[in-house]
């Protein structure tokens, strides 16, 4: 049980990281569905080439992290909406995947490379059969581990490091920040960067771990992660603990179809209600804590 | 977030912009239509054939047939042409989409596939009756415009399921209970009434005591939800999966992979995606038939207003035993059951007729 | 409105005002850089890029079927972009356009469905204010958490709408289907529900009409009604609507309200003059492309007609490409990108220039205020 929702709850959690460090900055950026899209095909495309999952990760990043640096220096240097620059990310994800599908696999189908195995589980035979920490710390790929330890460094990175507080800076008051000789759109650039970073993970770990690439694989997380950035209050615990909620609901969803009378299509509501209530419950907590506006 | 719309450019010089944007088209609009009027005049030649796809062809392994086939026929036929039309997944667009084609006047043939399509069709037959249309996986007669061939996918149902009641039945043991699962993208009246009480019926004639756990992923590329629903099947006891989900199927396969449980393929041969996983595959031979029938058309026998139905005994729904990968992953004794089972169909012992779904 | 400036001071003073040269030369540049990327796009990917360039421009306009169904999109972008840019006025982000569009559709279709035998116009305006009801309804509970609990009304908007369109998915594919039919969709509503047309064979019909209408309202509502100035004071600067005595509360409802309204309308108007049934998914895109047609018109509501026209115009000439030539399915949507891509964008000569305050465009989204 555990074990799913740590699966369910990665790319959400790493695609949300992106986005929070974007919105801290002050120029969220949309597109991490396009990331997400693009980092799945390069992970997949290189990973089946070479053989080598790793490669295939570390491809996808750098070729992710690069795309989104262009993106957001176009965007800031023509001073587009980033909203509608960001659409344009999405759609053009997905039109380039297809194309570059095509040229590369002669498909713009699904892209499953000979030889490529399913991204491999790693037991920890210690701890494997212990309850609910077997499940938390065993039998996942490599990219549920990897999303810890970057919400760990990501939360230390935005509190301690010089830049992670000058990004802050820029989102908080770029007018302040500029006064003291921060240039805000330098450190949006760095943080949109970041956000294909991180996404480029979250779409490898989705295509890696089916050993196939599906166009379309990304299924609306990086929306879904946006949203995780608000419930989580803009924190890096908070957007832990928000993804967890959604990727709860999820596993509920999925069990409840196969044990309860509910016809299936109906429950695919069900993660957003719940999601809904927590988000509606966490407010007039907030709320009644006197935490006014 | 919510600075995007603060941010917005003002309001004036947008508007100003949307002037200059609409004058700018509309003077390219005027030159470009005189340089390009000239489809207006042109009539349809023989052996103009459109394939209208509703949905997208790459990934869809039915629709690749679908053009497949008919591309072949019209290769093979002199100055035959196929233009394809994909109309995307939006069921609403496809009216539009398919009218604006009959628009053209180009094309003597549209050639589609859809159960939905029927009916489309005989809309757009109203506006041109000029227009004759073959539509496969559909059923409607009558219709002098229209020629339908449907795929008796209740034996493509049978076919899995019985395969998985047989494995089922060797595989669980100790009074576990007798769970096959089926994961669809969606619900749709041919999943529900045909292909899912074909399955089941087919599984319960191999093994009574099988019960199907349903799941639906909600879209046809979810792969890891695919690969989460096909989890909790597994731990239910399921021991054998059909997928009919599209390119969320990888999902369900990694999962069995991972999890050395097994896979039922529909619609194409399945064996090489996951040698060893893949124990089954039910198809349909949608490229078999496309090309009988464009090619049928092509000769002028085309008889239109007749609602064909086909099967295993026609050969346009099998189930492939003869894989090499097939034979390496079932048992003997499996396979020889499966088989009989494919013989008494063929021989027409046992008819399973199908209905169109409504 | 800003008055009228000599044409020596204009730039200038446009220049401070919103940081690049008011006019007609950056949104040409940007409208241009647009259309010449689409065409890049054309020429990169088809065999023929003349023939589909050709058609591309000229396919909308070819004949009256092509025409009317353009501008039949256009309606129906109208709307949402005009609901969307009243929730940005007062303040709000109303991201569930998708779900209220379809709740508003699945609402019409099953008032006309319930009574068949109403006359014409009763059918329709009761569909078309229950719609908007609904909407108003289900976008206004968003208005209410955030003016009651202060909960984000871009989350709550997105989550119910989109745990709604599975909902009315599973209702509209399942109980509620046509058992006659194979089509995902409930069974037609009654001819005498149909809006007139306006264009035959088009589906343009007296939809677009109401949509212009309230284009020009929504206008009219703003600039000339203490209700829009004050909704518009609220939306531009919270605190000083609160100094001014206007309670900011009151407009985060109406306005997520009424842009709730405007997109169940939209989804309402498209069952009772295009589809005629309630098709699966049939308002697929509607609640999105109205956000992208609301930023393009900077939330002006009059502005909003080019921007859906803009917006229609490169769906339909994609289309038309690809239905004329061998342009793929997915280069249509690539177009669109490349549109959006430098719809808002300003070539000006600092572009490239490390910018700083003045000329950041993040620090005027954050702290700028419209006129």
């Amino acid at each position: 049980m555990i074990s799913s929702i740590v699966d369910i709850m990665t790319p959400f959690l790493l695609a949300a990281l992106g986005g929070l460090v974007t919105e801290l900055a002050g120029s969220l950026v949309i597109a991490l569905e396009g990331f997400i899209l693009v980092g799945a095909f390069v992970a997949l495309a290189v990973a089946g080439a070479t053989g080598s999952a790793l490669a295939g990760i570390a491809a996808s990043a750098v070729f992710v992290t690069a795309a989104a640096w262009a993106f957001g220096r176009f965007t800031i240097g023509t001073k587009a909406n980033i909203f509608i620059t960001g659409l344009a990310v999405n759609l053009f994800a997905a039109g380039l995947t297809a194309w570059a599908s095509a040229v590369l696999f002669g498909t713009k189908g699904v892209v499953k490379p000979a030889g490529l195995e399913p991204l491999a589980r790693l037991s920890i035979p210690a701890i494997e059969r212990l309850p609910v920490i077997g499940g938390l710390l065993s039998g996942h790929t490599v990219f549920a581990y990897l999303s810890w330890i970057l919400a760990l460094a990501l939360a230390v990175f935005l509190k301690r490091t010089r830049t992670g507080l000058r990004i802050r800076a820029s989102g908080m008051d770029a007018q302040a920040a500029t006064v003291r000789g921060v240039d805000p759109d330098r450190y949006r650039l760095i943080a949109i960067s970041l956000s294909g970073f991180f996404c480029a993970l979250a779409g490898a770990g989705l295509s890696l771990g089916a050993g196939a690439y599906i166009p379309n694989i990304s299924s609306g997380r990086g929306w879904i992660a946006l949203v995780a950035i608000y419930l989580g209050g803009r924190t890096t615990g908070g957007v832990v603990a928000a993804s967890a909620v959604f990727a709860v609901a999820e596993y509920l969803s999925n069990i409840a179809q196969g044990t309860v009378a509910i016809p299936g299509s109906l429950l695919l509501a069900f993660p957003y209600l719940v999601t809904f209530a927590v988000f509606v419950g966490y407010a007039i907590y907030k709320k009644g804590r006197g935490k006014l506006d | 977030m919510k600075n995007w719309f603060t941010s917005s450019p003002s309001s004036r010089p947008l508007r100003i912009a949307g002037r200059v944007g609409l004058f700018a088209a509309l003077a390219l609009a005027a030159i470009f239509s005189v340089s390009c009027s000239r489809d207006g005049g042109s009539q349809a030649k023989p052996g103009s054939i459109a394939v209208f796809v509703p949905g997208v062809v790459s990934g869809s392994p039915i629709y690749e047939m679908l053009v497949a086939g008919t591309q072949k026929a019209a290769a093979e036929s002199k100055g035959s042409t196929v233009k394809v039309l994909e109309g995307g997944t939006d069921q609403a667009q496809w009216p539009e989409k398919l009218t604006s084609l009959a628009a053209t006047g180009q094309y003597r043939l549209i050639v589609t596939s859809n159960p939905a399509m029927p009916e489309i069709c005989a809309g757009i037959s109203e506006k041109f009756p000029a227009q004759k249309f073959l539509i496969l996986d559909g059923k409607l007669e009558g219709n002098k415009n229209i020629a339908t061939v449907m795929y008796n996918q209740r034996e493509q149902g049978y076919f899995d399921g019985y395969l998985a009641g047989l494995i089922t039945k060797k595989l669980v043991k100790n009074g576990k209970p007798h769970r096959i699962g089926l994961v669809a993208a969606q619900e749709y009246p041919v999943m529900n009434e045909i292909i899912k009480p074909g399955y089941e019926e087919g599984a319960k004639a191999a093994d009574p005591a099988v019960t199907v756990d349903f799941r639906v992923v909600g879209n046809w590329y979810d792969a890891a939800k695919a690969t989460e629903l096909a989890n909790g099947m597994f731990a239910n006891g399921v021991e054998v999966v059909l997928t009919i989900a599209g390119g969320a199927n990888q999902g369900v396969v990694a999962a069995a992979k991972q999890k050395d449980r097994k896979v039922l393929w529909f619609d194409t041969n399945g064996y090489a995606t996951e040698p060893g996983v893949i124990v089954g595959s039910a198809v349909i031979l949608q490229d078999r038939a496309a090309y009988g029938k464009v090619k049928s058309w092509l000769d002028g026998k085309m008889e239109f207003g007749k609602a064909e139905v086909v099967g295993i005994k026609d050969g346009f729904v099998d189930f492939v035993q003869d894989d090499p990968l097939y034979l390496k992953a079932v048992p003997e004794d499996v396979r020889k059951a499966q088989g009989a089972m494919l013989e008494s169909v063929r021989s027409g012992s046992l008819s399973l007729p199908v209905q169109a779904a409504n | 409105m800003s008055p009228e400036l000599p044409a020596a001071k204009k730039k200038a003073a446009a220049e401070s005002r919103w940081g690049f040269p008011a006019g007609l030369k950056a949104p040409a540049i940007a409208i241009g850089a647009a259309l010449a990327a689409a065409m890049g796009f054309i020429v990169i990917s088809s065999g023929n890029p003349l023939d589909a360039i050709g058609f591309f421009f000229s396919g909308p306009l070819s004949s009256p079927y092509f025409f009317g169904n353009m501008l039949n999109e256009t309606g129906g972008l109208i709307l949402t972009g005009l609901g969307v840019a009243l929730a940005f006025r007062s303040g709000c982000f109303n991201l569930g356009g998708e779900g209220q569009a379809y709740a508003g559709g699945f609402v019409a279709t099953m008032i006309l469905l319930a009574e068949p035998a109403w006359p014409g116009w009763l059918g329709i305006a009761t569909a078309c204010l229950a719609a908007a009801a609904a909407g108003a309804l289900v976008a206004g509970i968003s208005g209410y958490l955030r003016a009651r609990y202060d909960a984000d009304e871009l989350i709550s908007s997105f989550l119910i709408s989109s745990a709604l369109l599975p909902v009315i998915d599973y209702l509209v594919s399942g109980p509620l289907r046509d058992p006659g039919s194979n089509l995902l969709a409930t069974k037609a509503i009654s001819p005498a529900f149909r809006l007139p047309s306006i264009m035959p064979p088009s589906h343009l019909n007296a939809a677009f009409i109401l949509a212009i209408f309230l284009a020009v309202g929504m206008r009219f509502l703003f600039s000339r009604t203490v209700f829009g100035f004050e909704l518009r004071i609220t939306g531009g600067n919270r605190e000083f609507a609160r100094a001014q005595g206007i309670d900011p509360k009151r407009y985060y409802i109406l306005g997520m309200a009424g842009s709730g309204a405007f997109h169940a309308l939209a989804g309402a108007l498209a069952v009772i003059g295009t589809y005629f049934t309630c098709h699966k998914g049939f308002s697929s895109g509607l609640g999105w492309n109205g956000i992208a047609v609301a930023l393009i018109a900077g939330n002006a509501p009059l502005a909003v007609i080019p921007a859906a026209l803009v917006f229609s115009y490169v769906d339909a000439g994609a289309s038309s490409a690809i239905l004329h030539t061998d342009f793929s399915f997915e280069a249509g949507s690539l177009i669109q990108a490349a549109v959006f891509l430098f719809i808002t964008a300003r070539f000006t000569r600092a572009r490239f220039a490390r910018s700083h305050f003045a000329h950041s465009h993040f620090a005027r989204v954050r702290f700028g205020r419209k006129p």
